[in-house]
């Protein structure tokens, strides 16, 4: 089980839920799981077989940069956060 | 060769032979006899001579282009306007360490049907000399109907605003769009506890607004770019970048190509700071070779660089902070409205992100606004966006610790966070620095030391920065006489041949100057992201001891051969000594990385070791940062006295270039903090494109800036590594403006801190 941190403007997708819970190996499986209960979650955090526009997910506070298929450990927590760039 | 500086290694180096030493970096020959190649050093057979014409204007939009008279000009072989360009689609791309949609891509490189601020390119031409290139712009004809420029971000932000983009609508990060278009591009929310509740438990509150200006990264090397477009359809770009691969993977899809007909070579780079991530002049140059079938050269002067090229945001931003009387916060509630210049991407994102992150607050909300003025569009600048932030949310604490009474360093400590405190975004802290720095910080000369003397002060101000891993590579090969060439994509910006070939160097057991690093281009090496993000020592590192280490198996493998053992009885030890099973008279066998690498040939060939990473770990950091001041109260002139810099790098690979970053991000802070603003008039227009009146400081405005290096060593790092270039830039601001206050008791709210803008406010203050 995962922990899935929602950030204050996608909580209208999770019916006000700040923190939800999911099974999952990987970030795929995890949204796949997310999406039998908050499915316009999913769509938010999966487009087009990729992380969505515009956000990162950041998985025990390490930004995930391997898509979909980046591991999730059992009992890891997962942040949304908007895409960062640097100098 | 030159040889490495004796010097000692700190306690947290001492057990490495070449990590923590000080070689003299392998390009500084080339650098400094003038041997380097940068993109204008460049002239190819058949070379064209290329020119930009740019708006006059900030808002307007383009009834016409005539460029009839310019294509008949003697000497003139093509003109290009936004028409001559494929149809660029909403498709995003990956622009380095963000993404950008590709239509505002190439709006931004070459205006379609609007210009949307001064020196907006409009036309470009190639000419056999720039003498007629010049010339032939001033023949091209542009009819514009010209518009109200949006100048300011609250006034961009007002309902009824003249909207720069009538398709843009704010965009929330549920997806969601608002339903009138407006130039709010993106609005983002991060919320912590209960902030109602933290107010009301708060014993002190304190509420300012900030004003920030736009700043440019000021790197001393104008942009440039080249291009080649062959008769087989594949193009050659040479050009001034921090990301080769990003330059391919924006250019490809603007002419539409495929990447593989692009291979583009990163010459040295005078500096980038973020700026030179976007693409400018390339796609010019490619679209002009592409009509003329010539080799194609663009170079911007230094008014270009100003008026086109992506500055830093600025900004308006509003912070109320609550205490207990002991110092504890409790709770913070922050407002950032970010300019994103003319097409959306501020980096307001990341100034929300660190707005608060050096302490660990239980009741917080974060709002920010990504919102398209008629200025240049922004790009990163040196841990983009965190500056802004972290000066509003650090002035604030420095205020509050003056109204409790408590000292500025300790209130910080008494709200560090620390390993497992978590941010308002939901990251996670592991192991950090950030007491580390502000107790070395405490315990400086400069913290123990008595100021004295009428109109002086002392500030202090922490800043954290992410850093960021993502991709790279790196490829090294033995030669026959123990000398190892490493192949890099990363450009080198701040010593990073330097260091990454010391971490490749102590991996094998050999020395730094027995690396002979190299940076090639796109089709030469595999993916690599762009130096930036304060990653390329972090994971170019990784890349680097990957490469070794791959190199320490085969040659493993070639001594089992000479010894006809199995390999897995070969040890590759970290002296490079590789020792296999007694021999038959029970003798030991061993050979040195020499002794071996002479015999590669015969045992099967030289070997090439290899590695491609995509390291999502990054190690985040912390500065401490202390200044004292002196203010002239009659001029407004602040003057720097004394600076000291603390900053955890996790491992200092290389201490002098760790140093380096730390004392060149002062310099950027103060000048952010004291002098350097874009200054537009009513109508938009730039008044101080020139470095004569964009006023960065020089070695004559600074005294020595004393540098302390803390070592956190980061646990997702071979060696320990956290990125350095971009913290030490964050606290100067704020640091600067808590040393005014102490000197005059005046509390600036605006950047930068002019002698105008001083003595506007001792004015109004009296």
């Amino acid at each position: 089980m995962v922990t899935v941190l929602i950030p204050q403007p996608l909580r209208t997708l999770t019916n006000g839920e700040s923190v939800l819970t999911a099974e999952g190996h990987n970030i795929r499986a995890v949204v796949r799981n997310l999406a039998l209960d908050y499915p316009e979650l999913a769509e938010r955090l999966v487009d087009g077989g990729k992380i969505g526009r515009g956000i990162s997910l950041a998985i025990n506070g390490d930004v995930v940069s391997t898509g979909l298929i980046t591991k999730v450990p059992e009992g890891a927590e997962i942040a949304i956060v908007p895409q960062i760039s640097g100098g | 060769m030159v040889t490495a500086q004796s010097q000692p290694q700190s306690a947290e180096t001492e057990k490495y032979n070449v990590i923590g030493t000080r070689p003299i970096r392998h390009d500084g020959v080339d650098k400094v006899t003038g041997a380097a190649q940068y993109g204008a050093d460049l002239n190819l057979p058949g070379m064209l001579a290329g020119r930009v014409l740019r708006s006059p204007h900030a808002h307007a939009r383009i009834v016409s282009i005539d460029t009839s008279k310019a294509e008949a000009l003697d000497g003139v072989l093509a003109v290009i306007t936004n028409a001559d360009f494929p149809r660029a689609s909403d498709e995003v791309i990956d622009t380095g360490e963000g993404t950008a949609q590709l239509n505002w891509v190439l709006d931004n490189v070459i205006a379609s049907d609007k210009v949307l601020y001064k020196g907006h390119a409009v036309a470009a031409v190639a000419a056999t000399d720039h003498h007629i290139a010049e010339d032939a712009i001033e023949l091209i004809d542009v009819e514009y109907e010209l518009l109200t420029p949006v100048l300011d971000v609250r006034d961009a932000m007002v309902d009824g605003s003249p909207l720069l983009h009538e398709s843009l609508h704010t965009g929330s990060m549920d997806g969601s769009k608002s339903d009138n278009p407006s130039n709010t591009a993106s609005h983002l929310q991060f919320t912590k506890g209960d902030l109602d509740a933290g107010f009301a438990e708060a014993e002190v509150v304190i509420e300012r607004e900030f004003e920030t200006s736009m700043a440019h990264q000021g790197y001393i090397e104008p942009h440039n770019g080249s291009a080649y477009y062959r008769a087989d359809g594949t193009l050659d770009i040479w050009t001034s970048t921090q990301g080769a691969f990003v330059v391919r993977d924006s250019v490809a899809p603007l002419l539409q190509l495929s990447p593989s007909q692009v291979k583009v070579t990163p010459m040295e780079i005078g500096g980038g700071f973020g700026g030179k991530i976007p693409v400018y002049l390339e796609p010019l140059a490619a679209l002009l070779s592409q009509k003329t079938g010539r080799p194609v050269k663009l170079t911007m002067n230094r008014e270009e660089v100003l008026l086109a090229t992506g500055p830093t945001s600025g900004t308006y931003m509003r912070v109320r902070m609550g205490a207990k009387r002991d110092g504890t916060l409790i709770a913070a509630d922050v407002h950032l409205a970010f300019e994103a210049g003319a097409y959306p991407g501020s980096p307001v994102g990341a100034g929300a992100m660190c707005a608060l992150a050096p302490y660990d607050i239980p009741n917080q909300r974060i709002d920010g606004y990504d919102v398209v003025v008629n200025k240049p569009k922004t790009a990163a600048y040196r841990a983009p966006g965190a500056p802004q932030s972290e000066f509003a949310t650090e002035s604030v604490l420095n205020e509050l610790a003056e109204e409790l009474g408590i000292d500025p360093i300790e209130i910080r400590m008494k709200n560090a966070a620390e390993e497992g405190a978590q941010r308002a975004d939901g990251f996670t802290y592991g192991v950090v620095g950030n007491v580390e720095c502000m107790t070395a910080a405490q315990e400086s000369p400069h913290w123990q030391s008595e100021l004295e003397g009428p109109n002086r002060g002392r500030g202090v101000a922490q800043g954290f920065w992410f850093n960021i891993g993502f991709e790279s590579s790196a490829y090294a090969q033995v030669n026959g006489d123990g000398t190892v060439p490493l192949v890099l994509g990363s450009t080198d910006i701040g010593g990073t041949r330097a260091s990454l070939a010391m971490q490749l160097a102590e991996t094998l057991g050999i020395s730094a100057e027995e690396v002979r690093p190299h940076v090639v281009d796109t089709n030469s090496v595999g993916y690599t992201q762009v130096t930036g993000g304060s990653r390329t020592t972090f994971a170019g590192g990784w890349a680097a001891y990957e490469t070794a280490m791959d190199i320490r198996r085969q040659m493993e493998e070639r001594a089992a051969v000479i010894w006809e053992c199995d390999a897995s009885d070969v040890t590759y030890g970290d002296d490079a000594i590789i020792r296999g099973p007694a021999d038959e008279d029970g003798n030991d066998q061993q050979l040195t990385f020499k002794e071996l690498a002479a015999q590669l040939a015969s045992t099967g060939g030289h070997i090439v070791g290899r590695a491609d990473v995509n390291k999502t770990s990054s190690g985040p950091a912390f500065a401490t940062h202390i200044v004292d001041v002196e203010v002239d109260p009659d001029t407004g002139k602040v003057d720097i006295l004394r600076y000291t810099a603390v900053q955890d790098a996790g491992t200092a690979i290389h201490p002098a270039y760790v140093e380096g970053q730390m004392q060149g991000g002062v310099a950027q802070g103060v000048g952010m903090a004291l002098n350097e603003e874009y200054y537009y008039d009513d109508s938009g227009d730039l008044k101080n494109a020139s470095l004569l009146d964009y006023r960065m400081p020089t070695a004559l405005d600074l005294p020595m800036i004393e540098p302390i290096i803390v070592e956190v060593p980061n646990p997702g790092h071979p060696y320990g590594v956290r990125g350095v270039g971009e913290v030490p830039i964050i606290p100067p601001a704020p640091a600067v403006r808590a040393a005014i206050a102490n000197a005059i008791g005046v509390h600036m709210s605006e950047l930068p801190m002019s002698p105008r803008a001083i003595l506007e406010a001792t004015v109004l203050d009296e």
